[in-house]
């Protein structure tokens, strides 16, 4: 599905978060989001398929508005993996994706769900835990237990709110893996939003780096993962180095950060 | 893989279809038990015939009566209230992620219990009419529920400003309740004392109706909730609204339904305490959390529960009847703290 987006603005108890945020991003195409800490990346995901109300501006996929649409049309057309795992109410990992059938159920649940639920556990491959109570997982096979439920919801969208954040070296370039595969597979569209600019150079067809709320540059990684960007919008002084045909970002100091010495005892 | 997946799922499922059908057997046998027992001695085989003969036609002697009049409408009202307590209480937890929260945390006990208070204390002579208690107890205990509601309204429907609320709110009702009690009358203060703990010495056929159409269509409308309360018990509001729950509605929807159950048994019993908090822990640590099974299973259980109460309330100290209140209150407390203890795997 195609994404338009344009104008979006929201605040959050007038303390505005996005201010006029366009983008367009394309059929099955894997988009990072990236940017410091509160420059609105997590509340972009979450305008897009409407966990909150933009204040202003619209979301069209397809064509079509998403405020014309119901929340349980949203639910079928995006999933959204959420940044940050907390301990859930005691459930086995099959009942958490099977969750991810709730917008194609009335009450029964038929032998259909259960096997999409099945399909999405395949996929990231943890079928063998199924029956395994989710609060006892480690963090990297929580986040792909989110994420298979995000695909048992049968999403053209993927919506990923720092996918990575907490995974060891592993289960970062695991679940990054699984991403691509997903969108390439099945043609979906992945909007990623991450802190790891290296992770997004590698895995990301575009970068949209956002500052302020506001969307300060667009395009490849090459493009926008620039020493000149980079110290622009985090503040960072970074080189960037080419190392198997793919960038790697290597921060070097903060800006203006003057190194306090400990003073000689007198 | 796929197979014996699948497989599993099913076991699973069939361990909890099979729980709750066993639930159901023991309130068949129980009721069976409970309507032989009594001050007046009549015989197991009597009873059956008699309950056999009173279904097509009026009971026409004494023993008849006793067991008709007297002994099947407390039965049924003992399991239709311990049923609609433990379902609202369920529904509740369930809806505020809340393993303490009940109808009674949300001030419906104790809005109830000014109600009774007021009419059995401010009303002599004419208007001492039991229905005015019942009436009153009912209006009165809907109060925090519209309360709760009107705060959801303005400032948005977070489960934790809403059990604050209802806590807020149970301190003021008993806070006059208990200014009325000071300035009563000894024997007034009496009986609004003993409304409060709860007893299903009320009961005959003309209330069944009224309290069983409640509960069975508030239970339907619970039912038909049960998997939007299971995404929200497994995800947060913002995942719950990505699989097109509106956590904000259905908290509404369900407590206003869980308040509704409530209110019409409590206004008739008084506040039978325990079995909407505990009915459903019990159940949850038996099959586990999915609210598909955990509501018909947390239902049955209460029923099963608040019969077996009245029984022991009717018996233990006879021919003195214990106020089942007390009852569940002494039995269900030590129950639960063992089970707590006993279990082996975190449940909530």
């Amino acid at each position: 599905m195609k994404i338009k987006i344009r104008g979006l603005e929201f605040s959050y108890n007038s303390i505005s978060a996005l201010k006029g945020v366009s983008m367009d991003i394309n059929e099955a195409e894997v988009v990072a989001v990236v940017g410091p800490n509160g420059s609105g990346k997590s509340t972009l995901l979450k305008c897009i398929n409407r966990i909150l109300y933009p204040q202003r501006g619209v979301v069209l996929i397809d064509g079509r508005n998403i405020n014309d649409l119901s929340q349980v049309e949203i639910a079928k057309a995006m999933g959204y993996v959420p940044q940050s795992v907390r301990q859930l109410f005691p459930a086995t990992v099959f009942e958490v994706v099977l969750m991810g059938r709730k917008p194609y159920l009335t009450w029964k649940c038929s032998k259909g769900d259960i096997e999409k639920v099945i399909e999405a556990l395949k996929t990231l491959n943890i079928e063998d835990i199924a029956m395994r109570d989710f609060n006892a997982l480690s963090g990297g096979q929580q986040q792909k237990v989110l994420i298979a439920r995000a695909l048992a919801q049968e999403p053209e969208i993927l919506l990923l709110d720092e996918p990575t954040a907490n995974l060891d070296i592993k289960h970062q370039l695991e679940v990054m893996e699984i991403i691509k595969m997903i969108v390439e597979e099945r043609k979906i569209t992945a909007i990623i939003a991450i802190h790891d600019l290296n992770s997004a150079s590698k895995y990301a067809d575009r970068i949209f780096m956002m500052k302020d709320g506001k969307i300060f540059a667009v395009g490849s990684p090459k493009r926008v993962l620039t020493p000149n960007n980079i110290e622009k919008v985090y503040g960072v002084k970074a080189e960037i180095a080419e190392f198997d045909g793919r960038l790697c970002v290597i921060p070097i100091k903060p800006v203006n950060y003057v190194s306090s010495k400990p003073k000689p005892p007198t | 893989m796929d197979a014996s997946l699948i497989e599993e799922y099913k076991k699973h499922t069939t361990q909890k279809i099979i729980f709750i059908i066993f639930i159901l057997v023991l309130i068949v046998t129980i009721a069976g038990i409970s309507a032989t027992l009594g001050s007046y001695p009549i015989s197991v085989s009597e009873v059956y015939s008699i309950i056999l003969k009173c279904l097509i036609r009026h009971p026409e002697n004494t023993k008849e009566s006793i067991v008709w009049n007297l002994r099947m409408p407390r039965i049924i009202l003992a399991v239709i209230a311990g049923a609609g307590l433990a379902s609202s209480g369920a529904m509740t937890q369930g809806i505020l992620k809340n393993p303490l929260a009940t109808p009674y945390t949300l001030g419906i006990s104790s809005a109830a219990g000014l109600g009774a208070a007021i009419a059995i204390i401010l009303s002599k002579g004419v208007f001492a009419g039991k229905y005015i208690v019942v009436g009153n107890a009912f209006l009165f205990s809907l109060i925090p529920t519209f309360v709760i509601l009107a705060l959801a309204r303005f400032k948005g429907a977070t489960p934790e400003t809403m059990i604050l609320a209802g806590i807020a709110m149970m301190y003021v009702f008993s806070a006059i309740t208990t200014i009325l009690m000071y300035f009563a009358e000894s024997e007034a203060v009496k009986s609004a004392y003993f409304w409060m703990v709860g007893d299903l010495g009320k009961a005959e056929w003309k209330i069944i109706p009224i309290v069983f159409l409640f509960f069975i269509i508030g239970f339907i409308l619970l039912m038909i909730k049960t998997w939007d309360v299971n995404v929200m018990m497994l995800s947060g509001d913002e995942v719950a609204k990505s699989l097109g729950v509106n956590p904000e509605m259905e908290r509404v929807v369900v407590m206003l339904t869980s308040s509704f159950i409530t209110a019409s048994i409590i206004s008739f019993t008084g506040t039978i305490g325990f079995i909407c908090l505990v009915a459903p822990h019990i159940c949850r640590m038996m099959i586990g959390g999915d609210y598909r099974y955990l509501l018909p299973a947390s239902t049955l259980f209460g029923g099963f529960l608040l019969l077996t109460c009245d029984t022991i309330a009717r018996t233990i100290l006879a021919p003195v009847i214990l106020p089942v209140g007390v009852v569940t209150n002494c039995l269900g407390g030590p129950m639960f703290l063992y089970l707590l203890i006993r279990r082996k795997r975190e449940y909530w």
